[in-house]
């Protein structure tokens, strides 16, 4: 019976694969496979197994090595930070805190003047040789953006969002910088105005190339 | 551009994510780089990069542990050349090449899942495979007869081999 036969294999075939086998088992297992596809298939898979083990040290399986109690403190503090910076943009913290009270100024002024097209937003940061400018516009669906910029680097597509208060990225859409000459994009989010602190592009990479604070 | 929801949005998410797999990823980068502080340190670069790159995360195409030892060997090979640059350390091997990355990956997962097993199968396979011992002796000092010895092997690369695709791992791979 082959049910039989592998009931008294199937059990050699670790010792099998670890060739800890003596010659006359060895002989008999082989002759069982040989058999058996059944037991075949095991042992290829067992086979696979045992030829992962000479990676391994033993000296260090006894415990896992364990980082100290404080290090996902310390994750969620760089994360934290790096969220902080986000908002922020690339500026330091004291010139990034000026350029959000320009702005606010600047928005401030734009909006009493009641325009239909939006707020003018101005990019506190920006590349050397870029020069941008956008609107916002708060609609029953979400919030229109109008980006006019120069002297990106032709051929990269570029990403527009909104970001909200938490740090998350509501995209607008994509474009593609042209060389030579301003262009002027227009796309949309759906996020009302008063829910996004600022208005950003990015880079193919996802390095932020503008951003404007809207608060 | 951003299909579903974004990985490691909140901090919940992020404490979650440490708790489940930041042991590990550091377990991997000690074995790659034999440095606590290093270790920590790619651990946090880690999550970092992870929660940046968190809208291209996709749970269609693996799972969050799979994304995140993508990230951390990036990472390993990134400190490895970095701490090469500063200090040329003389080794065998030089850590930050993406080969000897992999084989410490490697080797950690199969350390992992033999730390894994039940205590009496890791035994008869670090005696018996590690030590090379004969099966007699082994059997002597366990109390118990050969051929127990014999299938606790079996059933301990049985359960290697499951604890190996739990982490991941596959015959292709």
């Amino acid at each position: 019976m082959r049910d039989e036969a592998c009931r008294r294999w199937r059990p050699s075939l670790g010792a099998y694969v670890l060739g800890q086998l003596g010659e006359d088992e060895r002989i008999a297992v082989q002759a069982h496979l040989d058999a058996c596809s059944g037991c075949r298939a095991e042992a290829a898979e067992l086979g696979t197994v045992a030829r992962l083990l000479p990676s391994a040290d033993p000296s260090r399986i006894e415990r896992a090595p364990a980082p100290r109690p404080d290090l996902a403190d310390r994750v969620l503090d760089r994360v934290g930070q790096a969220r902080r910076e986000r908002t922020r943009g690339w500026l330091p913290r004291a010139a990034a805190t000026a350029a959000a009270v320009l702005a606010f100024a600047a928005g401030l002024f734009l909006g009493l003047r009641g325009d239909d097209a939006g707020e003018r937003v101005t990019f506190g940061v920006a590349p050397a040789g870029v020069t941008a400018e956008g609107r916002v516009r708060d609609l029953a669906w979400g919030t229109e953006i109008e980006i006019r910029v120069a002297g990106l680097e032709a051929g990269e597509r570029y990403a527009v969002w909104l970001e909200e208060p938490g740090g998350d990225r509501v995209p607008a859409g994509t474009f593609r910088a042209v060389s030579g000459r301003e262009i002027t994009v227009t796309l949309a989010a759906g996020l009302p105005r008063g829910s996004a602190v600022a208005l950003g592009v990015s880079d193919e990479e996802g390095a932020t190339v503008l951003l404007a604070s809207l608060v | 551009m951003r299909a579903g929801r974004r990985a490691l949005r909140t901090e919940a998410d992020l404490r979650s994510a440490y708790a489940e797999h930041g042991g590990e990823l550091y377990g991997f980068a000690l074995r790659s780089l034999e440095d606590r502080e290093l270790a920590e340190e790619v651990v946090q670069e880690t999550f970092l990069r992870a929660w940046r790159a968190g809208s291209r995360f996709d749970p269609e195409i693996g799972s969050l542990r799979t994304w995140l030892f993508a990230i951390a060997r990036n990472v390993v090979i990134d400190q490895a050349r970095a701490r090469a640059r500063v200090a040329p350390v003389e080794r065998a091997e030089f850590p930050g090449e993406p080969d000897a990355v992999e084989r410490a990956l490697v080797a950690w997962q199969v350390e992992e899942a033999l730390r894994r097993l039940a205590p009496d199968h890791r035994r008869v396979l670090v005696e018996t495979y590690y030590r090379g011992r004969p099966y007699a002796e082994v059997a002597a000092e366990l109390g118990i007869p050969e051929g127990t010895v014999k299938s606790r092997v079996y059933y301990a690369l049985r359960s290697l081999r499951l604890a190996l695709e739990e982490m991941g791992w596959t015959d292709e791979g």
